[in-house]
């Protein structure tokens, strides 16, 4: 099940990138291949035994000798963190398709192929039981998200990748430090045999948890993040925002505080004060952003950090809440980004100063956008709202003071997401909305719906998630 | 399942199903009947509150407290291993009188709107909301455990941020919806905490277990003890708009008038009061912040009042006027007369519904005229309403339900200095109900007609408005004349105070305090009543009495200078830092550090791949560089 959930879309990244097909048709197997992704891991789902730890385990044999006497082996299996981050995945890969296809990209073959090697890349890294795998699955998730940044991002594309590139490339060399010296000393890359015998090692710590921040990323690691989220398409942006930061959280899960839980421990506040920081410094600073992709980007900065909060509180209630919202946080956004990239498809900007009025006869856009808004700003009821619940819950009984801070974050996000949407959907129409513009067509629904639906089906039932996890 | 069980879960989620029903019928139904249908769904809600509390008036009323309380459990909604988060509903005496109120009022209400938003091209949508409030209403009131009330407390937050914007082509309810949100997020954050000082000391939210635990665990008036009653009170504060958090409340007048007789009147705004009476273990449990409840309600019953005096937008008038009748319900509460605090939550529903709808059927006969300066002279035009405001005035000011008497009186039983403070600060705010309250008949339905009036005044000869507006109205005023009668003829109020008995402990007056306090009370308020017919009948004479005013008068249409203080002391320092932090620390910290390692790092790739270009190519040469490092440093492990 596992391998399938990895070698689908590589297969279908070939199949894309070797086939001559006509646009329609290979964006038509792409789209294919991301659904029947979904529905792999809604089956797995299904199969799931909610505590039953680690399974689909596949354990086999790959580099016998790698350095010094450690072997590495291509161990992959899911437990409830790993599956739900998959579901992400094939969630966020398969909205970001339909998006892609609705917008029309040029050179789609190279586009939709780039598209499942990073879906490839992520459900590996996502997986993987063994460091090296998973570095691999890190370093194979980064270069299909260079290009895709590079080549068909915005005006600013050129800068906006460097930077990013320089960012994550300092990440991954720490990381890849790490995990040789990490290897070479406990002669095995295999995850639960070295999670088995925990580590105390302030540096390695240190270089996990730097290249897993700036993923995330932990304030102040951010410099990557505005100009990245603004540049590239709205499809690239949502699973920027959506799934791969959610990769860098997911490290910090994984890796470094299993690894090194004393460690993790003694350094806890660093983190925590950083991770505070930014979730007041991003909810402030996204209530003055012109732009629409703005508001959301340092929106997405605070409620990473607070994550990251969830993560370092060490307690069941952090971590759960911190899960869990990686789940919501990432619907949420891949939702909120293919929303903007809607209006700017019709509009051709994002600046609130020269939108408004969507919701003036356009009850679907008006719907779709409360909806992505409310959940953005956890209006209380919504799965959201569960999630934050529990990460401030674990933090108050880490410390009181930062469990209170932390929900200071619940006011400010109320006023910027309502700015956002109030900028958005009301008033008279904004000089850039063209006159007599239409709600949203089927296509645009059929993207929007699912998400929504979802996002309602977590509302319902957060035990679903919180008790696999 | 019971069918005590099964009534309980229709009543809550019959608007539920509306909402869904009705969002996914969408224009597929006609106008009419979305209306109709959004209405039926809380008729359903009605009729199974109705039959609950049948039922459960039926049960045997033992002495001890399991007695008429049922915890009915749906479903474990969240859970960490740890904690966990059931959906579950407490059905006892207090959630019923709740669930009565909310569902009847709630039910005219939206009947009402079937008249009021007929022309409105949003109709569907506004039913839509209705409902959805229904339902975050009911869900507040019955929840069993903290964690759900928030739920509700947040989603009627949500609800009024959507119906007071629920005209947003315009700008003030947009922005007067924004403000309602946020200072109400600012009190879930309150509960929120409340609740995380809970799971810390007692691993649980469920009502049940936190006040059977919470004596024990903290003692009477130690340092948790206070906070958890203070962060309760925030949220109630806000969600009451009781000082300071008040100021949203007169800013929600935006939203159409259906939607400020319900949430902003009958049942949102009382859901504080609720709240304390909830949870009076906890306030019992911290004395001063109880104390602290009773001087926040006198104060704003005092402010509220004295600004109502100077407001020219009808709709202000009665929204002040409720911040006012609220405060006395906080006061009650405060000094621990739960079933009165309760009791005149009940009567105000109804008899300030009355009052809102009213002043909705003159402002709907006037083309949407709020400004009672361009009124006047009403009563000859629309006779019926002018009689059923009466009503509703003559409530407020306080003649038979006894309501506000009952509170007073139970201030005057208690002693001690804060029950005194509400006593006298109680007997003051009735003078300036008396005023405010007669002060709006009389330029609304009395003296010489207007000119604006003559001409906008719509055609009345078809009647005074559509009948599912004008017999909603009339069925408000039969429940308030009917709570008010019933409390001298039947004793209705000791018949609650009994009922609540368990649940939220009354103070009783005695006769004698009662019989005066009551006797006082009319006097002030009939006194102002005459103030206002006697003034007003010679303007020289009214400029004369309000020459010495002046000063206050500018005070207090200046609101207080609370919107000023927050403007300078809140709104202008938060977003002067937002900016700043923006234009200096993130670009030129953090981005600048980007730009420059950027550019160290492209200035070396130049150097290694001369005719090369590109981002992918850079990407590969960094990537060759780091392995190599690699190399060497295995290579050198390797040779020691």
């Amino acid at each position: 099940m596992t391998s399938a959930l990895i070698f689908l879309p590589l297969a279908g990244a070939l199949a894309v990138a070797i086939l001559p097909l006509p646009r329609r048709l290979t964006e038509g197997l792409a789209l294919l291949v991301t659904l029947a992704e979904c529905a792999l891991g809604a089956a797995a789902l299904i199969g799931f035994d909610a505590h039953g730890g680690a399974q689909y385990v596949e354990n086999h044999g790959w580099i016998s000798d790698f350095g010094l006497n450690a072997a590495v082996r291509y161990h992959v299996s899911m437990d409830g963190l790993s599956l739900f981050m998959v579901l992400l995945t094939a969630v966020g890969i398969a909205a970001a398709a339909g998006a892609a296809v609705r917008l029309g990209r040029e050179r789609p073959r190279a586009y939709f192929a780039l598209l499942l090697v990073l879906e490839f890349a992520l459900v590996l890294l996502f997986t993987a039981q063994d460091m090296v795998l998973f570095y691999v699955g890190w370093e194979a998730m980064m270069i299909p998200l260079y290009v895709l940044m590079g080549i068909w991002g915005g005006a600013g594309r050129r800068a906006a990748t460097m930077q990013f590139i320089v960012y994550t490339l300092v990440g991954s060399l720490l990381m890849l430090v790490a995990i040789a010296t990490l290897g070479v000393t406990a002669h095995t890359f295999d995850l639960p045999a070295l999670v088995a015998r925990p580590h105390e090692s302030t540096w390695l710590f240190l270089a996990f948890a730097a290249a897993f921040c700036i993923k995330a990323p932990l304030f102040p690691l951010h410099g990557w993040l505005p100009s990245a989220y603004r540049e590239s398409s709205p499809e690239v942006t949502a699973l920027l925002s959506g799934v791969i930061s959610k990769a860098g959280a997911y490290g910090l899960l994984r890796f470094a505080v299993p690894l090194f839980p004393s460690t993790a421990h003694d350094w806890r506040w660093l983190l925590l004060g950083l991770a505070l920081a930014g979730l007041l410094y991003g909810s402030l600073i996204a209530f003055r952003q012109p732009d629409a992709r703005g508001v959301m980007a340092y929106s997405s900065l605070g409620q990473m950090n607070l994550i990251v909060i969830g993560i370092f509180a060490f307690n069941v209630n952090g971590s759960t809440g911190a899960i869990f919202q990686m789940v919501n946080h990432g619907v949420v956004s891949v939702a909120a980004f293919l929303l903007i990239g809607i209006v700017e498809a019709r509009t051709g900007t994002d600046l609130l100063a020269s939108l408004g009025g969507l919701a003036n006869g356009r009850p679907m856009f008006s719907t779709v956008f409360l909806i992505a808004a409310l959940w953005a700003l956890a209006v209380p009821g919504s799965s959201v709202f569960v999630s934050e619940l529990y990460i401030l819950i674990g933090a108050f009984q880490q410390a009181a003071l930062l469990g209170a801070a932390a929900a200071l974050g619940m006011v400010l996000a109320a006023m910027y997401m309502l700015r956002w949407y109030s900028a958005l959907a009301h008033e008279d129409d904004g000089e850039r909305v063209p006159h007599g513009m239409t709600d949203l067509r089927p296509g645009e629904l059929a993207i929007a719906v699912p998400l929504i639906l979802l996002l309602l089906a977590l509302t319902a039932y957060p035990f679903g998630v919180m008790d696999r996890v | 399942m019971s069918s005590l069980e099964a009534l309980s879960w229709i009543c809550l989620f019959a608007p539920l199903a509306g909402v869904v029903l009705l969002t996914l019928a969408g224009s597929r139904i006609s106008r009419g009947l979305a209306a109709w249908a959004g209405t039926g769904f809380a008729l359903v809600s009605f009729a199974a509150a109705v039959v609950v509390a049948y039922k459960l008036h039926h049960e045997p009323k033992f002495h001890h407290h399991n007695a008429r309380e049922h915890l009915f459990t749906l479903y474990t909604w969240a859970t960490s291993g740890s904690f966990k988060i059931p959906f579950d509903v407490l059905i006892d005496p207090l959630s019923v009188v709740e669930m009565l109120v909310v569902s009847c009022v709630g039910t005219l209400i939206v009947a009402y709107s079937i008249g009021y938003m007929h022309d409105d091209p949003k109709e569907r949508r506004f039913f839509v909301y209705l409902d959805l409030f229904l339902f975050s209403m009911l869900l507040l009131v019955m929840s069993a455990n903290f964690a759900l009330l928030l739920v509700g407390w947040g989603l009627v937050g949500l609800s009024s941020y959507l119906l007071i914007g629920f005209w947003h082509e315009r700008k003030a309810p947009v922005d007067a919806a924004k403000k309602a949100f946020v200072m109400n997020a600012i009190g879930d954050a309150g509960i929120a905490i409340a609740i995380f000082l809970m799971v810390r000391d007692l691993g649980t939210v469920e009502f049940q277990g936190v006040f059977d635990q919470a004596g024990a665990r903290w003692a009477q008036g130690s340092g948790t003890a206070n906070w958890i009653a203070f962060l309760l009170l925030v949220g109630a504060v806000a969600k009451s708009a009781q000082i300071p958090l008040h100021t949203w409340l007169p800013d929600a007048m935006e939203g159409p008038t259906p939607v400020s007789a319900l949430i902003h009147a009958a049942t949102m705004v009382t859901a504080g009061v609720y709240l304390v009476a909830r949870t009076h273990v906890l306030f019992e449990n911290a004395p001063d912040i109880q104390s602290l409840v009773a001087l926040v309600g006198v104060a704003t019953l005092l402010m509220a009042g004295a600004i109502a005096l100077v407001q020219t937008d009808i709709k202000r008038i009665i929204a002040y006027s409720t911040m006012s009748q609220i405060g006395y319900m906080f006061a009650a509460v405060g000094i621990g007369a739960y079933s009165g605090g309760m009791y005149h939550l009940v009567t105000h529903a109804f008899f300030k519904a009355l009052l809102f709808l009213g002043a909705g059927i003159v402002i709907h006969a006037l083309s949407g005229e709020q400004d009672v300066r361009r009124m006047g002279g009403l009563a000859s035009a629309l006779p019926r309403t002018t009689g059923l405001m009466w009503i509703g005035t003559i409530a407020l000011i306080g003649f038979w339900p006894l309501s506000k008497d009952a509170i007073l009186a139970a201030a005057l039983e208690k002693g001690g200095t804060t029950a005194t403070i509400v006593w006298v600060g109680g007997l003051v705010g009735a003078f300036l109900t008396g005023i405010y309250a007669t002060r709006l008949m009389r330029l609304t339905f009395y003296g010489p007609r207007t000119t604006y009036a003559d001409v906008h005044l719509h055609d009345t000869s078809h009647g005074e408005a559509p009948s599912t507006m004008f017999w909603t109205v009339a069925a408000l005023a039969a429940g308030a004349i009917l709570s008010g009668f019933l409390a001298i003829g039947f004793g209705i109020r000791d018949e609650l105070a009994s009922w609540l008995q368990f649940v939220a402990p009354a103070i009783e007056a005695s006769v004698g305090k009662d019989v005066v306090t009551t006797a006082i009370a009319w006097g002030v308020g009939l006194a102002g009543a005459a103030l206002v017919w006697w003034a007003y009948a010679r303007p020289e004479r009214l400029a004369r009495i309000t020459r010495p005013l002046s000063g206050g008068a500018v005070v207090a249409e200046n609101l207080f200078y609370w919107d000023a203080a927050y403007r300078w002391i809140a709104y202008l320092p938060a977003s002067v830092a937002a900016s700043a932090l923006y234009r200096w620390f993130e670009r030129w910290i953090i981005w600048g550090t980007v730009s420059l390692v950027a550019y160290v790092v492209r200035a070396f790739s130049r150097g290694a791949a001369e005719a090369q270009n590109g981002v992918v190519r850079l990407y590969a040469t960094a990537f060759v560089a780091g392995a190599a490092v690699l190399a060497a440093y295995f290579l050198g492990r390797a040779s020691l």
